[in-house]
């Protein structure tokens, strides 16, 4: 019997909205924040498990 | 990628794990180290059930299994806001890159796996994959147009009876994944005489299929062989009922970093 489904869109901010300030370190060490790195561009942002397993 | 599009990606991986990916891989957008994952616990993005999908699943509890998020994507506009979200079930489950694009930003439409064509004189049809290979439980898109000569239509479902809808049927693969065929909304059609209403497509009829194979890693190359039946009409006239057969191969690819098993079988 496989896992009960979950209502996925209740995951994080909503459709709509503005997508929160983020400000995190990049791969070389420099913060990065999300909308100033955009600059205007429509994004992709990904979030996924782990870059090492 | 396209050049106006921004790409990042977010892990609780140190700068150093992600620089040592970034290197081996030559990943140029910015991987972005939430080490401690409280940036995602705040967007409320923490899978706080992973130790407990997993001992349902039978795997053994992992130190590293705590504070991870729920994989998928948040699609932002130019000016900054969520547009789509895309999460799955399954932590293997993920979208190509192109087929994201082109779905959530109509853009980059075009075929990035081999293209197959079939031409009648009244509809002609195309097929292709977003994607020439697929990794296991990646989300491929298959796309299937047809062109249909000035003044005729084919029907859509739902559909009285005797009449037949487009539609597009696919070869059972062991593992392969369907979700449902989207069309774009047809419009109602009269028939001078009869009292039934129909629903037809006109013009260049675009269809979008997911699919996924879900069969472990190691199942090979594989053809996906597809049928598009339809019926194509005039006000005047009906051709007889069409089954044309299309198939697209795609090869399969080892996730990045993993070289794939060594094949016992397949073609």
């Amino acid at each position: 019997m496989p896992l009960p489904p979950r209502d996925f869109s209740r995951i994080g901010p909503n459709e709509g909205e503005y997508f929160p300030d983020v400000c995190l370190p990049d791969q070389t060490g420099t913060p990065v924040d999300l909308h100033v790195a955009r600059a205007g561009r429509q994004a992709l942002v990904v979030f996924h498990r782990s870059a090492e397993w | 990628m396209a050049n106006n599009i921004a790409v990042f990606a977010v892990s609780y991986d140190s700068v150093m794990i992600l620089r040592e990916f970034a290197t081996k891989h030559g990943v140029r957008y910015p991987l972005l180290s939430d080490e401690g994952s409280q940036v995602m616990r705040s967007l409320g993005l923490i899978n706080e059930r992973v130790q407990e999908d997993h001992a349902f699943y039978g795997i053994q509890p992992n130190p590293k299994h705590v504070n991870l998020p729920y994989p998928g994507v948040f699609v932002l506009d130019a000016a900054g806001t969520i547009t789509h979200k895309r999460f799955h079930q399954s932590y293997r489950v993920r979208d190509t890159g192109s087929g994201l694009i082109a779905e959530t930003l109509g853009i980059l439409d075009g075929a990035q796996g081999p293209e197959m064509a079939a031409n009648g004189d009244t509809v002609g049809l195309r097929a292709w994959l977003d994607s020439a290979t697929y990794c296991a439980f990646q989300r491929l898109r298959l796309t299937v147009e047809l062109t249909i000569a000035p003044g005729f239509h084919v029907y859509a479902a739902p559909i009285p009876k005797g009449y037949v809808p487009l539609r597009v049927e696919v070869a059972p693969i062991e593992g392969l994944e369907l979700w449902p065929m989207r069309w774009p909304s047809p419009h109602p059609f009269k028939v001078e005489g009869l009292d039934e209403e129909f629903r037809v497509h006109e013009g260049t009829v675009r269809g979008s299929l997911p699919l996924a194979f879900t069969a472990p890693p190691g199942a090979g190359d594989q053809v996906i062989r597809v049928t598009v039946r339809y019926q194509a009409c005039s006000s005047t006239t009906c051709l007889a009922p069409a089954a044309v057969p299309v198939e697209i191969p795609v090869r399969e690819a080892a996730l990045v970093g993993r070289a794939l098993p060594t094949r016992t079988s397949g073609p």
